[in-house]
């Protein structure tokens, strides 16, 4: 009974946080909506556990437990792909800036640099004669 | 023709010197890519007389070639050749790579050890790369010999075309990606790797090839 009560007191105030950032516009409403329905199906899971049993029977595993793991790890490894993904790109969007700032400082050999031992077109690579 | 030659470093101050004097002899035009290296990587590229280009945090050889590349073609480059700066290549295999573009016949060079010659290969990274070159026909649809030799030239249309977007060792298998989607010609060509003590203690190890598989795919899948 304890662990319900402080599962569902979590849930509580996770809903309100949830909704106080979306409300600060910090959050969007796709997300508020995900993590709002997750917690209302953690309490109803807790508070009716026979409820999850039949859900679980439904989807073809023994008990309601086993489904919330499963779905769990889903959830889990999808949210995980989506933060790798998004990490990527932020990787890109850091390479494409220092690019551009290594790009817009090049430096350029002194006109007057000897290293080919001052040698012009003759030793430069040749086409097809 | 307007060639230019790009050279990615990372730290490679101590053998970067007698690379680029023997490079600028064949080609005036060079550019160094410095990847954030924090020796005197940059210095040594300047007293050489070629193009610096550095990257204020270091981003990967993948990011470096792209930027080079960049610069080349900014620079009006027609043909650019892509050089490694740890003393593994050879400057007289550029012009063997470069005729097949020159002759108009073909618009990717790339070089293979495994059709020239790879000396101190040791024998567990040659298992590595021939498992690399199966890999590649599977997911790159690309019949090569030599996946990951940095020794390549394309003319300037083809590295126009080519978007590298992988920061690190991935982008040698995007490359050969974008060959297949691009229906560009490419033709392999024989060229000497000489494995140094330098190269050997800097290079990749042979694990860091199934990461770069797992990266590559990983991308591929997130490209979905």
């Amino acid at each position: 009974m304890i662990l319900k009560v402080a599962i569902f007191t979590v849930a509580v105030l996770a809903v309100a946080y949830t909704i106080r950032r979306w409300h600060r516009r910090e959050l969007s409403s796709g997300i508020a909506v995900f993590w709002s329905l997750f917690w209302f199906v953690v309490v109803v899971f807790i508070w009716m556990p026979r409820a999850s049993d039949a859900f679980a029977a439904r989807i073809g595993i023994g008990r309601g437990i086993d489904a919330a793991m499963y779905l769990g790890f889903l959830v889990v490894f999808y949210l995980f792909f989506r933060v790798s993904v998004k990490l990527e790109r932020l990787e890109r969007h850091i390479t494409r800036v220092v690019r551009h700032l290594a790009l817009k400082d090049a430096k350029r050999p002194h006109p007057s640099s000897s290293i080919a031992t001052g040698q012009t077109s003759e030793h430069s690579l040749h086409g097809p004669h | 023709m307007n060639i230019w030659i790009v050279v990615p470093a990372f730290n490679e101050a101590a053998v970067l010197g007698p690379v680029l004097g023997a490079l600028r002899k064949r080609c005036p035009n060079v550019v160094v890519v410095d990847d954030a290296s924090n020796d005197e990587t940059d210095q040594v590229a300047v007293r050489q007389g070629v193009s610096v280009v550095t990257h204020l945090i270091n981003r990967g050889q993948g990011a470096a070639l792209k930027t080079g590349i960049d610069y080349a073609l900014s620079q009006g480059a027609e043909a650019i050749v892509t050089f490694d700066a740890d003393g593994q290549h050879r400057v007289e295999d550029i012009d063997a790579l470069l005729q097949p573009l020159l002759l108009g016949s073909y618009d990717v060079s790339l070089g293979s050890r495994f059709l020239g010659n790879a000396f101190a290969i040791p024998p567990f990274r040659r298992i590595i790369l021939r498992l690399a070159v199966v890999f590649t026909r599977i997911f790159s649809r690309v019949h090569v010999t030599d996946t990951h030799n940095g020794l390549r030239a394309f003319t300037r249309a083809a590295a126009l075309k080519i978007r590298i977007s992988q920061d690190r060792m991935e982008h040698a298998s995007e490359i050969l990606d974008e060959i297949t989607i691009h229906h560009l010609r490419y033709r392999e060509v024989p060229v000497t790797i000489a494995y140094t003590a330098h190269s050997r203690r800097k290079g990749q190890g042979n694990s860091a090839l199934f990461k770069i598989a797992a990266k590559y795919l990983f991308h591929r899948i997130s490209r979905l």
